[in-house]
């Protein structure tokens, strides 16, 4: 029994021509003397010809036409990055460098009372009354320049010229 | 030193590591001419067109993204048949259900969506070689993905045993008795067809 194992899986082979010389020999000489094996061999033989009929139609060009555009696509992005075509898209100092800027981005941001940056104030806070009270000085400043001392309602009133600055 | 690397100088090695250096044209050759057996390989393993399309160009995408990591460890076929072989396992997987379902669906309205057009002579034979066929899909169908895969790859691909154990990452003799399996398996379930003296099996080209 193990021996017709044997054979058969060598009909396999034997069917798809790929059984060495010597075995086929072998083999040959045991479908002579074995017909269970003989029919197996007949029915493994129709059945490689049975899977031979299913054939395939050619790839159509509407298929063809997506993926030339979705590799276009990806040309296009390589391009974009990478100098030469072919280039490593793997650049893992890339991603080094991108991890050090956000880093260092986030860093400068959540810094409180940075030097050289106005803090930002809110309404009705110190911060905020000062700067109302320098800009009133500036319009008073500039009025008097303006109109002079002794003339006063003489010029343009006050509200054109706050908004002539 | 690239040279050394190229297992049996495979021109289609070749082309892959030229497409690597920068040639864009390799790549639309290796293209042309794989593209419609990769179609053809999910088409039967999942025997679904749009799917097949689909992954088809997902291996393609593929290659062109791994082109700077590319390897020449074995023939180019053998790795492009890695790649389509892990997406039609993968999918096969992850659809498992639905595939049931509308294999089922498919058996009962005995539609060929994508089967080449018969030049069969006479109305009868056209109608048995479409009943064959018919069984040969289900029968392909119903196979375990693994024996499935490696079928395909053996019969319709050419594929040597060794290539077809490194697709699939197992030994030789892992797949010689897979294949035996499968065969044995697709012998069991087409027994009525190939059986000679058979009306439908007797009237084969």
């Amino acid at each position: 029994m193990n021996s017709h194992r044997v054979y058969r899986q060598w009909l396999i082979w034997y069917v798809s021509g790929e059984l060495p010389v010597n075995q086929a020999r072998a083999l040959r000489h045991h479908l002579d003397s074995c017909p269970v094996c003989a029919r197996w061999f007949e029915e493994q033989l129709e059945l490689w010809r049975m899977l031979s009929e299913w054939r395939l139609p050619e790839v159509t060009v509407a298929s063809n036409r997506e993926l030339e555009w979705r590799l276009e696509l990806e040309r296009s992005r390589g391009s974009s990055h990478a100098v030469a075509y072919g280039a490593a898209e793997w650049a893992p100092w890339r991603l080094v460098v991108a991890a050090a800027v956000t880093c260092a981005l986030a860093l400068v941001l959540s810094l409180p009372n940075r030097p050289g940056v106005a803090t930002r104030s809110e309404p009705g806070t110190l911060v905020e009354l000062e700067r109302i009270e320098q800009v009133l000085e500036d319009l008073e400043m500039l009025q008097q320049l303006d109109l002079g001392l002794d003339e006063p309602g003489a010029g343009p009133q006050v509200s054109t010229v706050g908004t002539g600055v | 030193m690239e040279r050394a690397a190229v297992p049996n100088r495979d021109p289609d090695t070749h082309l892959m590591l030229t497409f690597q250096q920068g040639d864009p044209s390799s790549f639309t050759q290796l293209l042309t001419k794989y593209r419609q057996p990769v179609v053809h390989f999910f088409y039967r393993m999942i025997q679904d067109p749009a799917v097949a399309e689909e992954l088809a160009q997902e291996v393609f995408l593929r290659i062109f993204h791994a082109r700077a990591r590319y390897v020449p460890k074995a023939r180019f076929t053998t790795w492009l048949f890695r790649i389509a072989t892990n997406l039609a396992l993968n999918y096969l997987r992850d659809t498992r259900m639905e595939q049931c379902r509308e294999r089922t669906t498919d058996v009962d309205t005995g539609e060929l969506p994508w089967d080449l057009p018969d030049t069969s002579p006479t109305p009868e034979e056209r109608l048995l070689r479409e009943a064959r066929v018919q069984e040969v899909r289900a029968a392909i169908a119903s196979l375990p993905p693994t024996q499935r895969a490696a079928v395909i790859m053996h019969k319709y691909h050419d594929m040597e045993y060794r290539e077809i154990a490194m697709v699939l990452g197992c030994s030789e003799s892992a797949v010689k008795s897979l294949l035996y399996r499968a065969y044995e398996n697709l012998r069991t379930r087409l027994v009525h067809l190939v059986r000679p003296g058979n009306a439908a099996g007797s009237l084969r080209r």
